[in-house]
C-alpha cells in the first residue's frame, strides 16, 4: 500500500513536471525570431497572401490561445509542422528516432557491460597498477571530446586502413538485395560508432562501479564475511558487487537521459541518421518547429528514465524512501 | 578585551597558516602535482603568446589578413610550420597557442558563474525555511532534467543581442545552464553542517540567519564548494568546445574548439590533416585531466571522510 502511494505521488510529480517543461519550451521558443508564414513558403510571396497564411495557421490570435490550441494538439500527438520538410514534426522525429535508439542501444549495452566489469576489476585491485591502468585510461577517454575522438577513429580506421565505412549507415540505397546483406551491411557501418560511444561512455560506469564498490567494503557485513573464511573472490562477487549495483541502476538511467543528446557530437561526423544530426540539421536550417519537438521528446525520455530508475530502486533496495 | 584590529591580524595568521598546510598536503598529493603542473604549462602558453607575436615568432590567427595563406593552406608540419597550416594556411601552432588564453577563460569564466549562482541557491535553500528550500529545489530539478544541449542552444540563439554568439554570450550561457548540479551539492553539505553543535550553540546566543551563513556555513562549505569549482572548469571546457563544434563560437577568438569545427567543416578532416585535427584535441584533453586531477586531490584532502577509508 505504501508503495503504492509513493508510486501515484511519484506519477503526479512527473505529470507536473512535464507540464513545467512544456511550457518552458511553448514560451522559449515563441521568444525566438522567424516568422513561420515566410519560413514555410518563402519570402517571395505578396504581403497579402502571408497576412492570410498567418490568419489562417492561428498565429494572429493572442499568446495564450495559442497556448492553449498547442496544448490539445500535444496531447493528440501532433508536434508541430517543419518548416524545412513540409512535413509533420512528429513524422520527421520518428523517422530519425529509431537510428539513435539503435546507436544508443546497442552502446549503451556494452558501455554498462565492460564499464562495470572493469570498474569492479579495479576496486577490488584498489591502489595496485590494474586499477592505475583502468582508472587512467577511462578519465583520458572521458577528457576526450567524442566529436575529436570520432574524427581521430574515422581518420585511422576509415581513410588510413579502409577497414570501415566512411558515413551513413547503409551502403546500399535500395535495389534488389537480400535483408542478410542489409543487416551485415548495417553493423559494419555500426561498428565505429558504437566503438566510439562505448569509449566515451565508459568512464561513468568504471568510476561510479569502482567507487561504489570501495564504499561496500568497508561496510561491517564485508568484515563478518571474511571472518566466515569466505573466499575473496565470493566475497567481492556475491556480497560487494550485488550491493554496488544499487547506485548503477541510477546512473544508467540518468546516462540514457543525458545521451540521447550526447550522442549528437557521434552522430553528426558519422553522418548517422539519427536524432543528433536532425537537431543539428534543424539548426542551420532554422527549423524551429523541429528543434521544439526534439527538445520535448528529449526531456520526456530523460524524465521516463529517470522515473523508472526512482521506480527501480524501490524494488531493489526496500531501505528507499523515496 | 583584545583590539579588533589585533583579532583580525590574529585571523588573518590563522589562514594563511591554514593555508600553507593545505599546500603541503597537496605537494605530497602525486595525482594533484601533475595536474597542477600540466595547467601551469598550459598558463605559461597563454601568458606566451602575445609577447611571441610581438617578437614575431608566431601569427595572429585573429588577424584574417595578416595571417592567411592561401598558397600554403593544409600544408604538414615543416621547418617553418611547427604544426603545419590550416584551411587558411594560418599556421597551428600560433592557433593553438591563442586559442589557449580563450578556452582558458572560458572555462574559468563560466565555472565562476556556476559557483556563484550555485553557491548561492544552495546556500539560500538550505538555510532558509521550508517553503524556500521547496521551491528552489523544484526550479533546480526541471533545470536538471532539461537535457542541456537543447537548452543551451537555445538560450545562445535567445539572448541578446540576437544573432552573433560573443565570448560573454557562451560563457553566460555554460555558466547559467550549469549551476543546478552545484547547487544540490551545496545545499546537501549546508543541510549537514547546519545540524552541528556549533551551529546550533549560535542560534541560541541569537545569532541571525545571515551571520550563521556567513560566519559558520560559508567556511565550512566553501572547501568544497572551491574543489567543486576546479571540476566545472573542465565541464565548462568541454561544454564550449561542444558548442562551438556546432557553430555557437565568438568568430574574433580563435579557441581549440573553433580549430575543430573548421576541422571539420573546412576540408582538414576530410584531407586526413592529422596535423590540425590532434593538437586541439590534445590540448583539450590534457587541461581537463589537468583540472580533474586537481580536483579528485582536493577532494581527497578536504574531505576528511574519504581519507579514514
Amino acid at each position: 500500500m505504501r508503495r503504492r502511494r509513493l508510486l501515484a505521488k511519484r506519477v503526479v510529480s512527473l505529470a507536473i513536471t512535464m507540464f513545467a517543461v512544456w511550457t518552458l519550451n511553448f514560451v522559449l521558443f515563441h521568444m525566438l525570431p522567424g516568422d513561420p508564414a515566410y519560413a514555410l513558403v518563402g519570402t517571395r510571396i505578396p504581403k497579402e497572401q502571408a497576412d492570410e497564411l498567418r490568419e489562417k495557421l492561428g498565429l494572429n490570435k493572442s499568446i495564450p490561445e495559442q497556448y492553449i490550441i498547442a496544448t490539445e494538439l500535444l496531447l493528440q500527438g501532433e508536434l508541430g509542422y517543419s518548416w524545412f520538410y513540409k512535413k509533420p514534426v512528429t513524422e520527421v522525429v520518428m523517422e530519425r528516432m529509431k537510428y539513435t535508439l539503435l546507436l544508443v542501444g546497442v552502446g549503451t549495452f556494452f558501455a554498462v557491460l565492460i564499464g562495470v566489469n572493469l570498474g569492479i576489476l579495479a576496486g577490488s585491485r584498489r591502489g595496485g597498477p590494474l586499477d592505475v591502468t583502468i582508472v587512467g585510461s577511462s578519465l583520458a577517454f572521458y577528457a576526450m571530446p567524442a566529436f575529436w575522438l570520432s574524427m581521430i577513429f574515422l581518420m585511422i580506421f576509415a581513410v588510413e586502413l579502409d577497414l570501415f565505412p566512411l558515413r551513413g549507415f547503409t551502403t546500399y540505397t535500395g535495389g534488389d538485395v537480400s535483408g542478410w546483406d542489409t543487416f551485415k551491411d548495417a553493423l559494419w557501418h555500426m561498428v565505429l560508432p558504437v566503438s566510439v560511444f562505448v569509449l566515451v561512455s565508459i568512464s561513468e560506469f568504471v568510476l561510479m562501479m569502482r567507487n561504489a564498490l570501495i564504499d561496500v567494503l568497508t561496510e561491517d557485513y564485508i568484515t563478518t564475511a571474511r571472518a566466515k573464511g569466505i573466499s575473496p573472490r565470493n566475497i567481492i562477487r556475491r556480497h560487494a558487487v550485488p550491493n554496488a549495483l544499487i547506485p548503477t541502476v541510477a546512473t544508467t538511467a540518468m546516462f540514457i537521459g543525458w545521451v540521447v543528446t550526447g550522442v549528437i557530437m557521434i552522430e553528426i561526423v558519422f553522418s548517422w541518421p539519427g536524432i543528433g544530426t536532425l537537431t543539428w540539421d534543424a539548426i542551420k536550417q532554422q527549423d524551429y518547429p523541429v528543434l521544439q519537438g526534439i527538445f520535448l521528446v528529449v526531456t520526456l525520455t530523460m524524465l521516463l528514465a529517470n522515473f523508472a530508475a526512482d521506480i527501480l530502486y524501490t524494488y531493489i533496495d526496500p531501505r528507499v524512501n523515496i | 578585551m583584545p583590539e579588533a584590529s589585533s583579532v583580525r591580524a590574529e585571523k588573518v595568521r590563522l589562514l594563511v597558516s591554514r593555508l600553507r598546510r593545505t599546500w603541503k598536503t597537496f605537494r605530497s598529493n602525486s595525482l594533484g602535482m601533475t595536474g597542477l603542473t600540466v595547467l601551469v604549462i598550459f598558463l605559461a602558453m597563454a601568458a606566451l603568446a602575445g609577447p611571441l607575436y610581438a617578437l614575431g615568432l608566431i601569427q595572429n590567427p585573429n588577424n584574417f589578413l595578416e595571417s592567411s595563406n592561401p598558397e600554403e593552406a593544409l600544408d604538414p608540419p615543416s621547418s617553418s610550420h611547427l604544426l603545419g597550416t590550416d584551411e587558411r594556411g594560418r599556421d597551428v601552432f600560433s592557433e593553438i597557442l591563442f586559442g589557449t588564453a580563450a578556452s582558458l577563460v572560458v572555462g574559468f569564466a563560466a565555472a565562476g558563474i556556476t559557483m556563484l549562482l550555485g553557491a548561492s541557491v544552495g546556500l539560500v535553500s538550505g538555510s532558509y525555511g521550508r517553503v524556500a528550500d521547496e521551491v528552489l529545489m523544484r526550479t533546480t530539478d526541471l533545470f536538471l532534467v532539461i537535457p542541456w544541449l537543447p537548452l543551451a542552444v537555445v538560450l545562445a540563439m535567445f539572448l541578446p543581442p540576437l544573432g552573433e554568439p560573443s565570448m560573454l554570450k557562451i560563457i553566460v550561457v555554460i555558466g547559467v545552464t550549469s549551476w543546478p548540479a552545484t547547487a544540490r551539492i551545496v545545499r546537501s553539505q549546508v543541510l549537514t553542517i547546519r545540524e552541528r553543535i556549533f551551529v546550533e550553540r549560535a542560534v541560541c546566543v541569537g545569532a541571525g540567519k545571515w551571520h550563521i551563513m556567513k560566519v559558520h556555513l560559508l567556511p565550512n562549505v566553501f572547501p568544497l564548494v572551491f574543489a567543486n569549482a576546479i571540476l566545472s572548469v573542465s565541464y565548462a571546457i568541454l561544454a564550449a568546445a561542444f558548442l562551438a563544434f556546432l557553430g555557437i563560437y565568438d568568430v574574433t577568438e580563435m579557441t581549440w574548439g573553433l580549430m575543430l569545427y573548421n576541422a571539420f567543416n573546412y576540408g582538414g578532416f576530410t584531407s586526413s590533416a592529422w596535423w590540425y585535427v590532434l593538437p586541439p584535441g590534445i590540448c583539450i584533453v590534457l587541461v581537463v585531466l589537468g583540472f580533474t586531477f586537481v580536483s579528485y586531490a582536493l577532494d581527497d584532502i578536504l574531505n576528511p571522510k574519504l581519507r579514514r577509508r
